[in-house]
């Protein structure tokens, strides 16, 4: 396994600006109520789609173990003590780089109707997930409501999907990598956290269904807005939109 | 100089004890297998005993006591917190065993006790074993010892030399990223941009992020192209079958540690988990 020293280059640079990320303020957008998401899997996903998985996945150790020693050594908040367990802070990590990659090679490859279908999916799969929670949630006439949120749903994600890869291909592709990155960050490391006996799983699924879609939203704008600039490619005709 | 010092947390002690003598590749294996053994051990008494063995490492390390508990004293409410939740879920217990007390559906019984007492005192080890690890651990020590536990990985077709090299690379880059970032927050907040996160909507926020991100990003990746030309026109692509100036040897105190090492784990591994 050879790696070009343009992709160390990026692995190391990437990886200065995970443990960066991770060790200042920078690395959090406040969100409602004193909670904040992270953007510091976001060199991971971008190192990822501009230099390869297994690029992604070096920047996604080096940030894991940074992770893992600052929890130790500068720890900010109750959650941090977690982080001093390797297999919460390093392995679940070490997915990220790889699931970017490859929701973005699938989007940009594959062909347009199956583009649609298989980039969708992951947000096919969240509305699922959605839907089945409010008919289970026992509300009267939940299962009802449950399906039609479902259905609604579907519609309205693949209605977008499509719209957004007529419009603009490289965006989306770019996008949805960014929100399988971090969805797979969530999920592997609150399922590790469950799985370890440190949080119980009705936390886990309210902290993940709380965080998860800021977190996606922001990281498809970070990663969309430093990877267009990167590579050049013009997003819309006319001025900057910052 | 704000950025830089939250870098500065953690840093080396340079006491030179017999702890900073040892090879650095006896301190990364001996990292690794004290990491390991936190992570499987479940028996009080053991986790206990090895807490006990840490604290003295310290001394040994001539880190001041009151210095290291200090460190591990901002972690205590945290600690405390998890373990209370812990205990309100029930985290750990097993149905068939009795229990110490009962109110309504929450029980305590002496397993989710235990439970709570090992994340406990497994939470402070790690952190102790990190912390003893960055007091005794120079980064130029740490360059040399990756790369050369490096070199026999490499014979299993692994890019361990390179992510060796990633590794030294990003820490080499810290600080001038910090200070990057540093000249963009001053640069743009010269041309007026609004660098205060404000309360108007989750999106704007993202967005005011963006004019340092962006540029952060596209100086990292610019740097590291010419970091790359660089490399190539000097044909080094990491150490792979390179002889360095500075040689490490390995003595006989680290032969000692290793062997107290692996035998701390396999203890744990037969006994504590």
């Amino acid at each position: 396994m050879k790696l070009t020293p343009r992709e160390i280059a990026i692995a190391g640079v990437m990886s200065a600006i995970a443990v960066l990320l991770a060790a200042t303020p920078l690395g959090f957008i406040p969100f409602i109520a004193g909670t904040s998401i992270t953007i510091m899997h976001i060199p991971v996903i971008i190192g990822a789609v501009v230099g390869g998985p297994i690029v992604g996945t070096i920047i996604a150790l080096i940030f894991g173990l940074s992770s893992l020693v600052l929890a130790a050594v500068a720890p900010r908040g109750p959650g941090d003590v977690f982080f001093t367990d390797p297999l919460v802070s390093v392995l679940p990590r070490l997915f990220i780089g790889v699931a970017a990659w490859g929701v973005y090679r699938l989007v940009r490859a594959a062909g347009q109707i199956w583009a649609v279908l298989i980039s969708g999916l992951i947000l096919v799969a969240l509305v699922l997930a959605v839907a089945y929670l409010v008919s289970t949630s026992g509300l009267p006439g939940a299962a009802v409501l449950g399906l039609v949120v479902g259905v609604v749903g579907l519609v309205l994600v693949a209605g977008a999907v499509y719209r957004a890869y007529r419009a603009h291909p490289e965006a989306l592709a770019l996008s949805l990598a960014a929100v399988a990155g971090t969805l797979t960050n969530t999920v592997l490391v609150l399922g590790m956290l469950v799985l370890r006996g440190y949080i119980p799983t009705e936390l886990a699924l309210a902290v993940g269904a709380a965080n998860s879609p800021p977190e996606m939203i922001a990281a498809a704008f970070i990663t969309v807005a430093v990877v267009a600039t990167w590579q050049q490619i013009t997003l819309r005709t006319g001025g900057s939109s910052i | 100089m704000g950025l830089l010092d939250y870098l500065k947390t953690g840093q080396t002690l340079p006491t030179n004890s017999l702890l900073h003598r040892l090879d650095p590749r006896t301190r990364l294996l001996g990292l690794l297998g004290l990491l390991l053994v936190w992570v499987i051990i479940r028996h009080v008494g053991l986790a206990l005993g090895i807490l006990a063995l840490e604290l003295g490492l310290i001394v040994v390390a001539r880190v001041p006591l009151r210095y290291a508990l200090r460190g591990l004293g901002a972690l205590l409410p945290w600690l405390v917190l998890v373990a209370g939740v812990q205990l309100a879920f029930g985290v750990g217990d097993m149905p068939g065993r009795p229990a110490l007390l009962v109110c309504g559906p929450w029980r305590l019984s002496p397993c989710s006790l235990g439970f709570a007492l090992v994340t406990l005192i497994r939470f402070a080890g790690l952190a102790l074993t990190m912390s003893l690890f960055v007091w005794t651990s120079s980064i130029p020590d740490l360059a040399h010892g990756l790369e050369a536990l490096a070199a026999p990985l490499d014979r299993l077709r692994l890019p361990a030399h390179q992510l060796a090299l990633a590794g030294v690379i990003a820490i080499r880059f810290l600080p001038t990223m910090a200070l990057e970032l540093e000249r963009l927050q001053k640069a743009q907040a010269a041309r007026g941009a609004d660098l205060m996160l404000d309360r108007r909507g989750f999106v704007h926020r993202v967005r005011q992020t963006l004019p340092l991100v962006v540029p952060l990003f596209a100086v990292a990746l610019r740097r590291a192209e010419r970091l790359a030309e660089a490399m190539e026109a000097r044909a080094y692509g990491g150490g792979r079958g390179r002889s360095h100036y500075a040689r490490l040897r390995l003595g006989w105190v680290d032969a000692l540690a290793l062997g107290g090492i692996i035998l701390l784990v396999i203890v744990v591994l037969t006994r504590g988990s």
